[in-house]
């Protein structure tokens, strides 16, 4: 039997969370490491490793070079892993100096100077992004089914009715308190930017009715491109379906809780690495 | 004077005990949360409105505790009774 293990580095355990909620993979992989669930000290040689959280203190960065060796086939799981995640923001200067002058009174671990994708570090097989990666995903990582179709983005996903006859003027969805069923989000004056946003999560938060907030990350068409294209590709899709000026929808994008997930893959190509190719990602 | 390292599982996040003993006699033991990723600061000066997608990513196992916290927190700043979608 093959066997798996999921290294948790500075992260929330929901990737391990959802992983459990797949239970299709217990027949045929044996799980052999997982704090979270099996008490085990240390990775042992394993078939595929699954590497979940970001690398943010000198633990982390020493625990996943030591396991990296021992996997024939490693996966970044989750936002976390891969760009940082929610962690990221963190890394904001203002915030920053508050860690700083916390960090030496109360005796915290030691932080690295900034939080690093786990690809900066070792060498990734495949890319799994998800803010948790869903069960069904998990299982096509695991299992690599010939017959696991996606669509191209969560737009495509989602099957809400885009309608001609509403523009809205403002970004007013979360005043309206309720969502109209089948209409799309962005008609009803939500920011949602499913329409730039990876497919193959089934658009589980839009079709109950919360707008997307991209933490698949970019779709195939810019997941080589630089940030800029996302964003633009978001702006000129509101300009098409809405009469929201462009600065409003501008500020929105670049609000926290959207930077937790946008530009999740090509912020880091500031750093001088190619970007991750689209075939590695899942 | 040997000290004693025992990571704990089965828990979310890190942590560890350590143990001190010498001439096997126990000096001290502490119990050390290793993890930290800094949302009581992070989280300071982000608008009200979000906080219901942030603060899930604490802890991925009670992450609804999290963000029911959150959604009703927010509700009470804006003296809003919860939309009958949250509810």
């Amino acid at each position: 039997m093959r066997q798996f293990a999921v290294l948790q580095l500075s992260g929330c355990a929901g990737c391990e969370v959802s992983l459990l909620n797949a239970e299709a993979w217990v027949d045929r992989y044996k799980l052999v490491y997982m704090p979270l669930v099996i008490s085990a000290y240390d990775v042992p040689e394993v078939d595929v490793l699954l590497v979940s959280g970001g690398v943010r203190t000198d633990e982390d960065l020493y625990n996943l070079r030591r396991a990296a060796r021992r996997a024939r086939q490693l996966v970044a799981v989750g936002t976390c892993a891969i760009s940082g995640g929610v962690a990221n923001l963190g890394d904001r200067d203002e915030v920053r100096e508050l860690f700083l002058a916390e960090a030496e009174r109360r005796h915290l671990p030691r932080l690295l100077p900034r939080i690093r994708p786990v690809d900066a570090v070792v060498t990734v097989d495949r890319y799994l992004p998800g803010c948790p990666p869903t069960p069904e995903l998990f299982m096509a990582v695991l299992f690599t089914p010939t017959d696991f179709k996606v669509g191209k983005t969560v737009c495509r996903e989602c099957g809400r009715k885009k309608r001609r006859d509403m523009r809205p003027t403002h970004l007013i969805g979360f005043e309206q308190g309720e969502v109209l069923p089948d209409v799309c989000l962005i008609n009803q004056g939500y920011l949602c930017v499913g329409s730039s946003t990876r497919g193959g999560c089934r658009a589980l938060c839009t079709r109950p009715g919360h707008p997307c907030v991209g933490c698949r990350g970019p779709s195939d068409t810019f997941i080589d491109k630089l940030s800029s294209e996302w964003f633009t590709s978001i702006q000129r899709v509101f300009a098409a379906m809405t009469d929201i000026p462009a600065e409003e929808i501008e500020t929105a994008l670049r609000s926290p809780q959207l930077a937790l997930f946008l530009f999740q893959f090509s912020d880091y190509a500031g750093t001088g690495r190619p970007p991750r190719p689209k075939e590695k990602v899942l | 004077m040997p000290t004693l390292i025992f990571p704990l599982s089965r828990i979310e996040g890190h942590a560890q005990v350590v143990i001190e003993v010498q001439g096997g006699e126990v000096i001290s033991a502490h119990f050390q949360a290793i993890e930290f990723r800094g949302f009581e600061y992070f989280v300071q000066g982000a608008p009200a409105e979000q906080m219901p997608v942030i603060v899930p990513r604490i802890c991925g196992v009670c992450s609804t505790a999290h963000h029911v916290a959150a959604v009703k927190t927010r509700d009470f700043c804006h003296r809003h009774t919860t939309a009958p979608m949250i509810q």
